[in-house]
């Protein structure tokens, strides 16, 4: 699925050179679920947004499904994105001013994609997550779990081929939690190959494999 | 994809409705404002926009230089020269002259007095202008030498509902019979009257004078020129021209005299020459006007690009969002377009409101009749709309833009936008608020400094006393026969002890000089125009005027017969214009002037005649005959008006009985001269008003912005042990700073801008030190005010609460 070759990342303080990643070779096969681990500061995030395609690396090969990613300009890269990655944040970030529905219809409409089909996506999407009922309220109206599940739906509704998840549950309670996980688990068994970032050992455990951060580099 | 926009636009607004209703406040008041002016702009420069011919039609004003004198300019020249045009030049198709005559029109019972109104005219006007006949044409009037056109309102005020043609109006001695109804003349001409008469007749009541004189120059006059006619080139022929019919005489009184062609378009605002019809002449101040308008939008629209990017930032999360989303860079743009043209569109349709509802009570104010400030035809609006919504976009592309390019990591992350958008676009923003406060400096400067002119104007010692002064008017020229009554009614009016003086004159302070002549040394051909001011032996006493040199008019022939020696005074300034350095040194001097052999008594010093917009024009007092004055002036010291005046009134009356009774307050009078200076003045403080409310606005939602943002700032610096002044001035010297840098930048602005406007006035206040302070004060006040609230606030808070959610 993807493959990540030597990638460095660095920001210069002074004349120090500081490492976010450092020399990262990683592949990632169709259907897996992985799982990455590590203390505050180790790159984690970093990672997942450079996999992402959402922040640039310095240094290292990128390739995505037959891509050179490093060699794309910004503007295919984002093609590339929208078609195949979904995101799932810890702070969920739904649009405030958008209700449920139109949060979830939102990268329908940046892909330009017909009114018609919008609707039928969405009320399919609702329909899987059971939340047809709250499709009218805002955000601020729902709890943190069930924001999270319409976090979820909304990184779902353009059949990515891979779900990055930035710490999905680390606002929820362990209940809430555990639902977000299971449905993960759902979804790695329909065919998405799913990334997370967390720090719990726990949920850790419904990936297939887990990668260990420190300061920038994969402990093996 | 549209509608989803505009869903998303309409809840922000909604969600923001501070910021929204500042924002959008702030822009329908500067639509407003800015309508208003362009509205009453267009309509000072649509005067005599009406003639269909009006490319081709042309006034003859001239200008009189003695050698070595000041020129003096004239809106009207001699009868003489229309036929003469005409004659030599085949590019003049048609000519026209209008002589402004008055006194008073009788039918039946009625007397009207028509002053200024009244004239006579060439039939040919009939062809130049295009003053719309209601009843008969063109063809049928002016057949007759004594035929008449009036207009429907005058038509009303004689006839009431009766047919007009064939009426005979009596004026002068004579009857005339109206043979022509014209429309009302529209609000926007320059030219106004009430009664034509023909000037056929004229010529036969001056014996041809009225058509042949080279010296008489009291008639305005047109030119239509031929279509193909070239008007610069036929100006190119106008010294010739005056050098074949006046060259003996200019060579003889040692003067120049040059005739020039004025295009109708420039009369009503570009007219620099004096003795101009009423209501016409220089307005240069419009253009001042103009400018606050542009200022005002201007404003307005930073405004706008201010707070939207301020605000911008706070919604940095949802770009990045929606760029995690998927949204690419333009969509960005169009969404946040859509939001602003939203934004836009709401505000100008409220500005239209605004501008509706507000226009009666400014047309009021302008004293404006609304039909002509209301502009109706839709091509104004469609432009209006299309420069409001070009100007909405620009002003929204920048905030469009700065939002779109966000970087989503960071501004997912961070609240507070991405790093390095807080200072550099700083800048930008900063700079836009001293742009405003420079305009809004070089508003409120303009706004004082026309303020102190006026009052400089009706404060300044006039050198005449105008107090407690009540002027009749008589009508016109009297025969002989009036004189006993005259006499009679000014012993009347002294015997009065609430009466301190009676004095009558030709004329009286408060207005030009009626007549004027040309007048040569004895032993010198050298012809100085003066005014001529005729006035009995009272006058001077009466008005608190000083004799310089020489003595007062005592018992002096009046200007009668022309064998005999007639006693004069003179002016300061006629003085200088006969060549002496000293007044004393002309008493004395032996003077020709209108038919009359004079001799200098006496010098007079200079006092305003006029509005100091004027400078002091050389005047000739000499001795009238009773039935000549046209003004009695009585000088009052009572404590029961009312009665007083019932006395003077029930007096005229009964000895005066063909003369309607007319008078008014010297002071009052004097004042409406500055009638359209004070209108302007108002017109101009209310804009830099709304100007300066306007910018506060933008201040308040800016402050209001920035505060929220530092807000952890304040409250680590209030938990380290800030003081609330501390606080308070850390936030507000920011903005101070701005409004230092602005005043540098507006000051100098301000300061060519208002000489400029000042050097149209003859007498001007000069540019003091307030000048440079009181704006800047002003300005700093009200901002300090503006911010101090919000600062206040921050400072008071609880640190603990803004702390506690980082």
């Amino acid at each position: 699925m993807l493959e990540l070759k030597g990638i460095f990342k660095w920001y210069h303080s002074g004349n120090n050179r500081t490492f976010l990643l450092k020399n990262i070779d990683l592949s990632v096969k169709v259907g897996e679920f992985i799982s990455v681990m590590g203390p505050s500061g180790s790159g984690k995030s970093t990672l997942l947004n450079v996999i992402g395609m959402l922040d640039t690396f310095d240094q290292g090969e990128y390739h995505f499904l037959n891509e050179s990613v490093h060699k794309l300009k910004e503007k295919q890269r984002s093609i590339l994105y929208k078609q195949y990655i979904g995101f799932v944040f810890q702070a969920y970030h739904l649009l405030d001013e958008l209700t449920v529905y139109e949060n979830i219809e939102t990268p329908l409409i940046y892909q330009d994609i017909k009114s018609s089909e919008r609707q039928a996506m969405v009320a399919d999407m609702l329909d899987r997550f059971r939340i047809v009922g709250k499709k009218d309220l805002f955000p601020a109206q729902l709890s943190g779990g069930q924001q999270q599940l319409v976090g979820v739906a909304r990184a779902l509704i353009a059949n990515p081929k891979l779900l990055l998840a930035d710490e999905p549950t680390g606002n929820l309670n362990s209940k809430q939690g555990e639902e977000i996980m299971e449905l993960f688990k759902e979804l790695n068994n329909d065919g998405v190959t799913i990334i997370q970032v967390t720090h719990s050992e726990k949920n850790a455990a419904y990936g297939s494999r887990i990668i260990n951060l420190l300061d920038g580099s994969i402990e093996h | 994809m549209f509608t989803n926009y505009f869903k998303t636009a309409w809840r922000n607004l909604w969600k923001n409705r501070t910021f929204s209703l500042i924002n959008i406040f702030g822009l329908s008041i500067g639509v407003a404002a800015f309508l208003m002016i362009i509205n009453y702009l267009r309509f000072e420069y649509s005067y005599d926009d009406a003639h269909l011919k009006k490319d081709r039609i042309f006034r003859v004003p001239m200008m009189l230089k003695e050698n070595g004198g000041k020129e003096q300019t004239f809106a009207f020249t001699y009868p003489a020269v229309a036929p003469s045009m005409i004659r030599d030049f085949p590019e003049v198709e048609e000519a026209a002259r209008f002589r402004r005559v008055g006194g008073i029109v009788t039918y039946g019972d009625q007397k009207i007095v028509e002053a200024g109104s009244l004239f006579y005219a060439d039939a040919s006007m009939f062809n130049i202008f295009s003053f719309r006949f209601a009843k008969g044409n063109s063809a049928s009037v002016f057949k007759e030498l004594n035929d008449a056109v009036i207009t429907e309102e005058t038509a009303k005020k004689y006839f009431g509902i009766a047919d007009p043609i064939g009426k005979a109006l009596h004026y002068n001695g004579e009857d005339y019979i109206v043979k022509g109804v014209l429309e009302n003349v529209p609000a926007n001409s320059h030219i106004r009257f009430n009664i034509l008469l023909n000037y056929e007749k004229y010529i036969q009541l001056t014996e041809g004078s009225a058509n042949t004189s080279w010296g008489w120059s009291d008639f305005y006059t047109y030119v239509l020129l031929r279509p193909d006619a070239d008007a610069n080139a036929l100006k190119a022929k106008l010294p010739a021209f005056a050098e074949r019919y006046m060259g003996d005489d200019m060579k003889k009184g040692n003067y120049e005299n040059s005739f020039f062609l004025q295009p109708l378009k420039d009369i009503h605002t570009r007219s620099r020459y004096d003795y101009e019809m009423a209501g016409n002449g220089d307005l240069g101040y419009l253009r001042y006007l103009g400018i606050a308008a542009l200022f005002i939008l201007f404003i307005a629209w930073i405004n706008y690009v201010n707070l939207s990017t301020a605000h911008s930032l706070d919604r940095s999360k949802e770009v990045g969002i929606r760029k995690v989303a998927g949204a690419g860079k333009f969509q960005l743009i169009r969404q946040f377009l859509t939001e602003s043209l939203l934004l836009n569109i709401i505000a100008i349709a409220i500005g239209i409101l605004i501008f509706r509802f507000t226009l009666s009570p400014f047309s009021n104010l302008v004293e404006k009749d609304i039909i002509y400030l209301n502009i109706t035809d839709w091509r104004f609006w469609l432009f209006m709309i299309i420069l409001f919504l070009l100007g909405s976009l620009l002003a929204a592309f920048y905030p469009a833009f700065v939002l779109s390019s966000f970087q989503p990591i960071y501004s997912i992350k961070n609240a507070k936008g991405s790093p390095g958008l807080a200072g550099g676009k700083n800048v930008f923003r900063k700079s836009l608020v001293v742009l405003q406060f420079t305009a809004a400096i070089v508003l409120i400067a303009g706004a004082i400094g026309f303020y102190e002119q006026l009052h400089y104007m009706q404060t300044r010692d006039l050198g005449v006393n105008i107090d407690q002064t009540l002027v009749l008017q008589q009508s016109g020229r009297q025969d002989s026969s009036i004189v006993p009554a005259f006499t009679s009614f000014i012993n009347e009016m002294e015997a009065n002890p609430a009466i301190q003086s009676v004095t009558a004159s030709t004329s009286v302070p408060g207005s030009e000089v009626g007549g004027s002549s040309n007048y040569s040394l004895r032993n010198s051909s050298v012809d100085r125009r003066c005014r001529n001011l005729g006035i009995d032996n009272k006058f001077i006493d009466a008005y608190g005027l000083t004799i310089v040199a020489g003595r007062n008019i005592t018992n002096d022939k009046p200007a009668v017969d022309t064998n005999v020696v007639l006693n004069i005074l003179v002016n300061e300034t006629a003085v200088k214009v006969f060549g002496f350095a000293e007044p004393a040194s002309i008493v004395g001097q032996e003077i020709d002037g209108s038919g009359f052999h004079c001799k200098v008594i006496g010098v007079v010093k200079d006092y305003h005649q006029e509005s100091l917009q004027y400078s002091f024009d050389p005047i000739v007092f000499y001795p009238e005959e009773e039935r000549n004055f046209g003004n009695i002036s009585l000088k009052l010291n009572t404590n029961d008006l009312p009665l007083l005046m019932d006395f003077i009134k029930n007096k005229w009356t009964t000895i005066f009985p063909a003369s309607p009774y007319r008078f008014f307050f010297l002071n009052e009078r004097f004042d409406a001269q500055y009638k359209n200076d004070k209108l302007f003045a108002t017109v101009l403080w209310l804009f830099t008003i709304i100007a300066l409310v306007i910018a506060c606005l933008g201040l308040f939602g800016l402050s209001l912005f920035t505060i929220s943002k530092r807000s952890k700032e304040i409250s680590i610096r209030k938990v380290l042990g800030a003081s609330l002044v501390q606080i308070t001035s850390l936030i507000t010297k920011d903005y101070l700073k701005l409004v230092i840098i602005a005043s540098f930048l507006a000051l100098p602005l301000a300061f060519i801008l208002v000489n400029n406007w000042l050097e149209d006035y003859a007498f001007h206040v000069s540019i003091g030190i307030w000048f440079f302070f009181l704006p800047v004060i002003i300005i700093m006040v009200i901002s300090l005010f503006t911010v101090l609230y919000q600062s206040l606030k921050a400072a008071l808070a609880n640190p603990v609460k803004n702390l506690r959610t980082e």
